[in-house]
């Protein structure tokens, strides 16, 4: 559905570089990374708001440069932040944007609108952040996209209605033919929906891979703190000591002596994500270049 | 269809007050009527003024349309076509309250064709300056030069004294002459609005505040 190619842009000082990114029909992929690792940049790269110097984006096998209308027709996007006019009802949005999309049914806005408790006639600048996200995502379900594009959308939920997104993210991929990229902080909504881990850092994507294969390649350790010192150094992505022992990432179980002192268990997606911002950018790419490729 | 429920949104959006501008010009010819065309002259420059103030304070076009289903070149037919539009609509509201002006005897009709031209202008500058801040400083900064060489022009007349027909051609020279200059210099700077403004990137330079723009260009960023 998403196939990213070379990606390279530069902005603000900032740069993404040779960026390959593909998410399959049916997938759900979650975009991980450190606050300005290039999430959002990737993101609004991918949507055309900003121009790659380098590169291909095509969605659903069709290249965004030459077919920007089509493909955006085709996108259901949610942005951390509300960029539609502030000064706007949701109502008033749907009435002057959704005639621009080929599938837009209203009442299919308004139930959704209904659904999640945004009211219509309420200007967006006095929705709560939650709600402007709400909001987004009625008029993303309204034109049936097949791509949803997510950048931070629970950051600014409350817990029940993070967890009805969430379902609702896993009803929108039940039929194999939609795809979400889901950008993200709170990593634990990726262990719950994500197919596809992407981890970014610095602009450079470090790992990309099934969630269950990172999980998987990598085991969280814990120790006393001149146990954890034993294991091989360089299969250690990061190690924490405490007081009363430690932990560690390591790349296999292999590289942990069988040893009842040891403490072994899959790691969850954001403890991957910790450790290796903790290890440094350096150390995680020798990890990666010995060990996952 | 689609090009239709763009321009319509972007009308919705860029709230030019052209009729607010009709009926300052039509006071303006209400003046003229008296005072032989000089304080109308002077009411134009504040009005220009004011709307060059207000442009600064208009809302910025919507981000939003960046994520609409529209490709970058109908994006940009549709903001040129807007002000084109604009423009179109000021000059006619204007010219039926001038034909209003020149029936009721306030104005003479050269008078009222100057009028025009001039108030047209002053839209064309306020919208420059209002969605153009700071890259077009070009346009903006010969159209006030323009105006401070008329003000110059009008205290030196009426220290003198002048006679109506040497008004009239300091009125022809002012509005056909001089304003042809800020008309050349400001189409060449509005298409470059247009394509900046159907350019993300480049809007968002566009709307950054000064301070923030120069740091960046400082860097060498931008």
């Amino acid at each position: 559905m998403l196939k990213v190619d070379g990606l390279n842009k530069t902005f603000y000082g900032f740069s993404l570089k040779n960026i390959d990114l593909h998410i399959p029909k049916g997938y759900i992929c979650g975009l991980i990374g450190e606050n300005g690792a290039g999430k959002s940049t990737l993101i609004k790269t991918i949507i055309g708001l900003y121009k790659m110097e380098e590169g291909s984006v095509v969605v659903d096998g069709m290249k965004f440069d030459s077919n920007e209308a089509q493909i955006k027709d085709m996108l259901g996007i949610v942005l951390d932040e509300c960029i539609y006019n502030p000064g706007y009802t949701p109502l008033k949005i749907g009435k002057l944007y959704g005639p621009l999309y080929t599938h837009y049914e209203e009442s299919a806005y308004l139930d959704w609108l209904k659904k999640f408790n945004v009211p219509a006639d309420k200007k967006i600048k006095q929705l709560s952040k939650g709600m402007q996200i709400k909001f987004q995502l009625a008029f993303a379900l309204s034109h049936k996209a097949k791509l949803f594009i997510f950048d931070e959308p629970t950051a600014g939920l409350d817990s029940d209605f993070r967890k009805e997104f969430l379902d609702i993210c896993m009803e929108l991929i039940e039929d194999g033919e939609r795809s979400i990229l889901f950008s993200t902080h709170i990593t634990e909504d990726l262990d719950r929906v994500a197919d596809y881990i992407t981890f970014i850092q610095d602009g450079e994507i470090l790992l990309s891979m099934t969630k269950e294969e990172l999980c998987s390649r990598f085991v969280y350790v814990q120790a006393e703190n001149y146990k954890l010192k034993l294991l091989k150094p360089t299969s250690v992505v990061h190690r924490e000591e405490g007081t009363y022992g430690g932990s560690a990432l390591v790349v296999n179980s292999k590289q942990v002596p069988l040893d009842n002192d040891y403490e072994k268990r899959v790691p969850t997606v954001e403890e991957v994500m910790y450790y290796f911002v903790k290890g440094g950018k350096a150390h995680a790419k020798d990890i990666i270049e010995l060990y996952v490729k | 269809m689609r090009k239709i429920s763009l321009s319509y949104m972007l009308n919705r959006t860029f709230n030019v007050s052209t009729l607010g501008q009709c009926m300052w010009i039509f006071f303006c010819t209400q003046i003229t009527a008296v005072t032989n065309g000089m304080i109308a002259e002077v009411l134009i420059m504040v009005s220009m003024a004011a709307f060059v103030a207000l442009g600064a304070m208009l809302p910025k076009l919507p981000e939003e349309i960046f994520l609409m289903p529209v490709s970058r070149e109908d994006r940009e037919k549709s903001i040129r076509r807007l002000f084109v539009e604009k423009l179109i609509v000021s000059a006619i509201l204007q010219s039926v309250l001038m034909i209003i002006s020149v029936v009721c005897g306030f104005l003479t009709p050269i008078s009222a064709v100057l009028l025009v031209v001039d108030a047209v202008t002053v839209s064309y500058a306020f919208v420059l300056t209002g969605y153009y801040r700071g890259k077009n400083v070009n346009a903006s900064g010969i159209y006030t030069g323009t105006m401070m060489f008329i003000v110059i022009l009008m205290v030196i007349t009426a220290g003198v004294n002048v006679k109506p027909g040497l008004w009239a051609i300091i009125i022809t020279i002012n509005s056909v002459g001089l304003w042809s200059i800020v008309w050349c210099k400001a189409g060449k700077a509005i298409k470059g609005m247009c394509e900046d403004l159907a350019d993300y990137e480049k809007l968002m330079v566009t709307n950054m505040p000064l301070d923030k723009r120069a740091k960046l260009k400082e860097k060498g960023v931008i």
